[in-house]
């Protein structure tokens, strides 16, 4: 180990404190005589010190009114034990890490999203514009698509508290993000959690349509379940990579996708008390023929009634 | 008593009428006509028994209904609902008649009529006193007696009035305008005479009951002259079931039906006399929408155990327009009303398979309809089945009509053209 850091502390990305020894020691202690001056009230004023010898570089423990770790294990008054790169060393609320000079760095990370994390602070319009976008969307697409009467006030209630969910939603991220990386983004936040939920506008209409041309709610069902595992992954991706340092921030969205819809699913499926009624409703495919979607040929009639006959026949069969 | 202190200081020249008046008056009061019911409670309570179905494990009562001794040969009539529990499951339950004074008998089952809820059952003694079958008419009006064993309170008589079969029903029941209660089931209804009219079954509301006419009561004694005490009654049950529905729905299906308008859309009217139907329309001024509905429903069920009703039949047509609704929205409304009819028939999973069916556009004659056809079986009664089929139109983005038909315990063919008779009877008329 050619020269001895000692590193405290990462704040904004960067390295809060880093000691470099001049020479051949290097001590740490409260008072104003030190190397590095640490302001905990429970190390000692000469708390630890490091020399260099042909061996390399060891620790010895000045002071032992509180212990003093090496990696976890406690390093006594007597010892002076060798330290090697990557070290920790923990005293009173203290915890250094020691390097060399020599040590090799993770290579350069390419940082996904760069420019809009670049552009966050103060620029709130384009999150906001996104949301209402939503807002109006979801808004618009229900009353235009299911209002029977005159009535704005239940679609627009709906959206309203899917806005607030979203600004909710954002603000908790934003609150991880201020914790794990001193920079909210609340704004990027809002609008991963506005676009996620444009998406998931489109996409629930799709599945309702989806069920049209295969005759088949399951389709439908499938595909719900499948979109929303997708939706999901993509919200707790964007929220992660804008919240979080995370290396495998896509690993850990799915995961915890795949865990929310599982739960959801287990719930829905086996969760209900109503499910041994369930079993004695029909399960039909409820889709008409959607406005948007040319209208089918139709089977003959004949055909229609020998395949509910066969039907009706292996049903009898399993009984 | 105003009125009869003011009758008598009239003056002489009228004292006939006014005795024919007062005999009149008297007769009607309820004390006297009391008598009648004393008169035929005593004569008659020793013929009436309480039924009941005795749980082998626990050796207490489960079930408990009434009947009566009907010949010399120890046959008491009952329903088929006070037996059926022993009747479905035989190897748990026995049957037993308590008579007036407490006395208990062990009884055999001869015979079942599952369609119109009798059975015949045997206590094997000889006697020469039991209660005769009447043979004359009544007409409405006339006071009819029914005796049972309400609630397990002791026998008891009520009262009532004969109004003749009940309409829009397949089995036409006497309508009895008394108050049965549980357990008076199987319980004989007399004439003034004492002569049995019927066998209790059913009560429909506040003072509205059902009796089983005493003709089908008289055919059941007949099938069981020769008493074979059999277990062989669940083939029985499906092969009744099975006749009953092939005489209704061969009936309904060979005759032509009265066509019937319901906005721009013409349809097969009332498909059975049997059946009741209604109708409303929707047009609230909030509602940028107008409906058409006619509903029809029998009120018939068979009861085949606890847990399974059979025989329902329902029938609903919606006719829909709209000048104001986009498509979208129209559809929407329409997609909610593509829903199957529930059946209540029954809670148990194990009684019937799940529904399976068959949904698709069908073009016919009247133009493109989605069809969903769903049927599911019964477990205990192989050959009868539950069918549903809803139909909606599909041609016009501001019209359409919402067509249902749903029958329980009908046969596969039956349902089958049932259901097809029914999706091609409708027919636009613009």
């Amino acid at each position: 180990m050619e020269t001895l850091i000692v590193q405290s502390g990462i704040k904004h990305g960067r390295i809060a404190e880093l000691t470099r020894a001049n020479g051949e020691r290097l001590s740490i202690g409260r008072s104003y005589d030190n190397d590095l001056v640490l302001t905990d009230i429970h190390v000692a004023p000469r708390q630890v010190a490091f020399f260099r010898d042909e061996a390399g570089w060891h620790m010895q423990v000045l002071d032992t009114t509180n212990p003093v770790f090496l990696n976890d294990r406690k390093v006594g008054g007597d010892t002076t034990p060798l330290v090697h790169c990557g070290d920790t060393v923990t005293v009173g609320r203290t915890r250094l890490s020691l390097y060399s000079a020599q040590r090799s760095v993770e290579k350069t990370r390419k940082l996904r999203l760069a420019n809009w994390l670049s552009r966050d602070s103060g620029n709130g319009f384009l999150p906001v514009l996104v949301l209402l976008v939503f807002a109006l969307a979801d808004f618009g697409l229900t009353f235009a698509e299911s209002s029977t009467s005159l009535n704005w006030g239940e679609p627009a209630y709906g959206q309203l508290m899917a806005v607030v969910i979203a600004v909710l939603w954002a603000g908790i991220w934003a609150l991880v993000g201020r914790i794990i990386r001193h920079q909210p983004h609340f704004g990027l936040q809002l609008m991963a959690a506005a676009s996620v939920m444009l998406l998931t506008t489109v996409l629930v209409l799709g599945a309702e349509y989806l069920a049209y041309p295969f005759h088949s709610v399951r389709v439908s069902e499938l595909f719900a379940w499948g979109a929303s595992f997708l939706l999901f992954a993509l919200l707790f991706y964007l929220n992660l990579t804008i919240a979080t340092q995370l290396l495998n921030a896509r690993a850990v969205a799915i995961a915890m996708s795949a865990l929310i819809i599982t739960v959801l699913y287990a719930f829905t499926e086996f969760g209900n008390s109503e499910d041994e009624q369930m079993a004695l409703w029909p399960e039909y495919s409820t889709t008409l023929a959607p406005p948007v979607l040319p209208l089918p040929r139709g089977a003959s009639a004949d055909d229609y009634f020998a395949r509910l006959r066969q039907q009706v026949d292996t049903l009898a069969e399993g009984r | 008593m105003n009125f009869l202190t003011r009758a008598l200081r009239q003056p002489t020249g009228a004292p006939s009428a006014l005795f024919t008046a007062l005999l009149c008056l008297l007769l009607a009061h309820p004390t006297l006509a009391q008598i009648g019911a004393k008169a035929l409670f005593s004569a008659t309570r020793e013929q009436v028994y309480q039924i009941r179905v005795i749980d082998l494990a626990s050796g207490d009562k489960f079930s408990i209904g009434s009947g009566f001794r009907v010949s010399g040969d120890g046959r008491i009539a009952t329903n088929f609902h006070v037996v059926s529990s022993y009747v479905h499951e035989p190897e748990k339950f026995r049957l037993e008649s308590v008579d007036h004074l407490g006395n208990t008998l062990p009884l055999s089952l001869l015979a079942i009529d599952v369609v119109r809820d009798l059975a015949l059952v045997s206590d094997a003694t000889t006697t020469a006193s039991f209660l005769t079958l009447a043979t004359q008419e009544l007409s409405n009006g006339d006071r009819i007696y029914s005796m049972g064993n309400p609630l397990d309170l002791g026998m008891t008589i009520i009262e009532g009035t004969y109004n003749g079969l009940v309409e829009h029903s397949r089995y036409r029941n006497i309508l009895f305008s008394g108050s049965l209660n549980a357990g008076m089931s199987g319980g004989p209804a007399l004439n003034a005479n004492g002569e049995v009219i019927g066998i209790n079954v059913a009560k429909g509301g506040e003072q509205i009951s059902f009796v089983v006419p005493v003709e089908r009561l008289r055919a059941l004694l007949e099938k069981s002259t020769t008493p074979t005490p059999g277990t062989g009654f669940s083939a029985e049950i499906t092969s009744a079931l099975l006749a009953d529905q092939q005489r209704f729905y061969e009936a309904m299906l060979a005759e032509s039906h009265t066509r019937k308008r319901l906005g721009d859309l013409e349809i097969a009217g009332e498909l059975s006399p049997s059946l009741r139907c209604w109708g409303h329309s929707v047009d609230e001024p909030d509602m940028r929408y107008e409906a058409a509905h006619q509903h029809c429903t029998s009120e018939d069920q068979i009861y085949v155990s606890d847990d399974l009703y059979v025989g329902e039949l329902r029938y609903d047509v919606e006719s829909l327009s709209t000048t104001e609704l986009n498509r979208f929205q129209f559809y929407n409304l329409l997609e909610e009303r593509f829903e199957h009819r529930n059946f209540y028939n029954t809670d148990d999973t194990e009684a019937v398979t799940a529904f399976s069916c068959h949904d698709d556009a069908v073009a016919l004659n009247s133009g493109r309809w989605k069809l969903s056809s769903c049927f599911r079986a019964y477990t205990s009664l192989p050959g009868l089945y539950d069918a549903s089929l809803v139909m909606v139109s599909l041609d016009y983005p501001q019209k359409a009509a919402v067509i249902k038909i749903a029958a329980s315990g009908i046969s596969k063919d039956n349902a089958l053209k049932l259901l097809r008779a029914v999706a091609e009877a409708a027919a636009w008329k613009p």
